[in-house]
């Protein structure tokens, strides 16, 4: 083949494929000597090996080295498994890729979309979903159970991802800080510089009693800890219906006839609290405890000087 | 060349991986659908399956090619060769972008009558790993508005505006309905002003009918300020830099770890929001009709516990 001009797609594809086809490792010399594109030169060939094995591994190849220097590929880590989706779940899920735009350069549906052997839609989306760099690595440690690293407010962390929750817009890891050694949950646009994948596969185990959506408050106020305190807050009518929505049915006391209603809301983060009930501005009023309606008051007394 | 030296592997490769299994399983395609299925033109269709019909193990003959293929009048035909009979596994990326977009049309009104979604995305959860929830939280009126629609119905709704803490009673055509990137969802009339579809408090059929939808998605950007809008600059405290994350603002840190804002104020009533949470330290610079804003405001919810 010396002389041929072979092309480095041609090249890398026919490295994989013997990778891949191999029953027993293979050694730089057998595979340099086999796939056309090398140089002659061993050295020279060695270099352009390292460097195309590199370029599959970036691609997500998993490349074995056995002890003696010989690489294969495992077809069952290449492969991707037959999910046995019915008909029905394909159009389903064709459906959901083409309704939903993830915005960024973050994640692309459309290769996914391939290897499924689903056909896409030309449909205008309903649903705009936010994304950032770090969801990427994230997915990829939540994918092999490995620990994830990353700076969030100036310190550096090492977690036990558990998963990914979006909720107003904005993308939350909830993990087990190892630092902290306790739960905690981390608002990805607020972590600085690239998450680092931890080298071990299988070394998380998401424990049975994860569910990601109670692990992150719904409400400024249920932010911290505790058992919190009750409070009793009256919305008017203009309001009460919104406010119900938000918090819950099962938060309201008493709907009265002029259309406010009274709620019951367990607050575990008074600032939280504060800024939520503020945003209502004057269509409600905290009736109780009084050490709460003193802290508000005071605040707004600060202001009104 | 990427800064390492090395540039990855390449769309084409990657796409040649998923086009050999393709092909090769379906056994024949025409060149146009193959052009179509992976957005080539046909002339970078029939390069890529020339490419597809060279490579293979050693020592390349014709039973060690991946895909034993030729193409004739404009077909494709192509028998599985010893490798790339299956396509590769989705990369993180990819996983995440299907499992992202499932999830967050699983909570839609409607959009899983049957739970083949649901299933589906329990299958590929179980096959790729992870756990991605998307909170949808469906505003009450979300499948009332988004039927009228579909069937270009015109709607008369109760709506509240936070700009300027009222509710008003006005005629709604609901040209489009989306959820943008912020997590809230939103109706546009046909002239594209956006609505809240969490501020509606009431809606009803006029019986009338309007030209039905657009064909659109979410726009870009649901931030629009119309003429009346006004810049407000606030000289804020460092504790309230949550602004600048939360809000399309214009900022400058000051030497005193103060930041200079320059918000873009629809109405009074929003303004009054972020001064009281932002507090006492807040300074409201110009305009200087609105430098008392935040105590004025302050004094009006005071009111109600009688001070």
């Amino acid at each position: 083949m010396t002389g041929v001009v072979v092309k480095r797609e041609e090249r890398l594809a026919d490295l994989l494929a013997l990778l891949l086809h191999t029953t027993r490792p293979l050694t730089v010399g057998e595979i340099v000597a086999s796939v056309a594109g090398y140089p002659p030169e061993f050295d020279s060939a060695r270099v352009q090996f390292e460097r195309d094995k590199a370029a599959l591994r970036d691609d997500g190849a998993v490349i074995e080295e056995s002890p003696d220097g010989g690489y294969r590929i495992d077809p069952s880590t290449y492969e991707l498994p037959d999910l046995g989706l019915t008909d029905d779940e394909a159009v389903a899920l064709n459906l959901a890729v083409s309704a939903v735009r993830i915005e960024g350069a973050a994640a692309d549906a459309t290769a996914a979309m391939w290897k499924l052997g689903l056909s896409g839609d030309a449909s205008p989306p309903l649903v705009a979903l936010a994304s950032t760099p770090a969801l990427v690595p994230l997915q990829r440690a939540l994918s092999v159970g490995a620990t994830a690293s990353f700076t969030y407010h100036g310190v550096d962390r090492i977690v036990e991802p558990y998963g990914l929750l979006l909720r107003e817009g904005w993308w939350y890891l909830v993990a087990f800080d190892r630092v902290r050694g306790a739960r905690r949950n981390f608002r990805l646009d607020r972590i600085d510089g690239d998450v680092v994948v931890g080298a071990t596969a299988g070394e998380v185990v998401v424990p049975e009693d994860v569910d990601l959506e109670a692990e992150l408050p719904d409400e400024a106020f249920e932010l911290g800890s505790g058992s919190g305190i009750e409070a009793r807050v009256r919305v008017d009518g203009v309001l009460a219906a919104r406010v119900v929505h938000e918090v819950g049915e099962q938060r309201v006391v008493e709907w009265f006839g002029d259309g406010s209603v009274e709620l019951a809301l367990i607050v575990t983060h008074e600032p939280g609290f504060l800024s939520w009930v503020l945003g209502l501005l004057d269509h409600a009023t905290v009736l109780s405890p009084p050490s709460l309606v003193a802290f508000v008051v005071e605040h707004l007394e600060a202001m009104a000087r | 060349m990427s800064p390492r030296g090395r540039p990855p592997a390449g769309a084409r490769l990657r796409r040649l991986l998923v086009m050999i299994p393709w092909i090769t399983s379906r056994g024949r395609a025409s060149l146009s659908e193959v052009a179509e299925r992976f957005g080539l033109t046909v002339d970078e269709a029939v390069r890529d399956l020339e490419l597809a019909s060279i490579v293979g193990v050693p020592p390349y003959g014709p039973e060690d090619l991946a895909a034993d293929l030729y193409i004739e009048r404009g077909v494709v035909h192509a028998r599985p060769g010893p490798v790339f009979r299956r396509p590769p596994r989705l990369s993180a990326g990819e996983a995440f972008a299907v499992l992202a977009a499932g999830e967050a049309l699983l909570d839609v009104p409607g959009a899983d009558a049957g739970g083949a979604l649901a299933t589906a995305l329990g299958k590929l959860e179980r096959a790729v790993g992870g756990r991605v929830v998307v909170d949808v939280d469906p505003p009450p009126f979300l499948d009332f508005v988004r039927d009228a629609a579909s069937d270009g119905r015109r709607l008369s709704v109760e709506y509240y505006s936070a700009y300027r803490d009222e509710t008003t009673t006005r005629v709604l055509d609901p040209a489009v309905v989306y959820r943008h990137r912020n997590g809230r969802w939103y109706v546009d009339d046909p002239e594209g002003k956006h609505f809240r579809v969490d501020r509606i408090l009431a809606a009803h059929d006029t019986g009338e009918r309007f030209e039905p939808a657009r064909d659109a998605g979410p726009p870009d950007s649901v931030y629009d300020p119309g003429p009346g809008a006004r810049q407000v600059e606030v000289l804020v405290p460092p504790s309230g830099r949550w602004v600048v994350e939360t809000y399309p603002v214009a900022h400058t840190d000051e030497d005193d770890g103060r930041l200079r804002v320059t918000f873009t104020v629809v109405g009074d009533r929003w303004l009054e929001r972020v001064l009281l949470r932002l507090g006492p330290e807040a300074e409201v610079v110009s305009p200087a009709d609105l430098r008392d804003a935040g105590r004025d405001a302050a004094r009006r919810v005071l009111a109600r516990y009688g001070r």
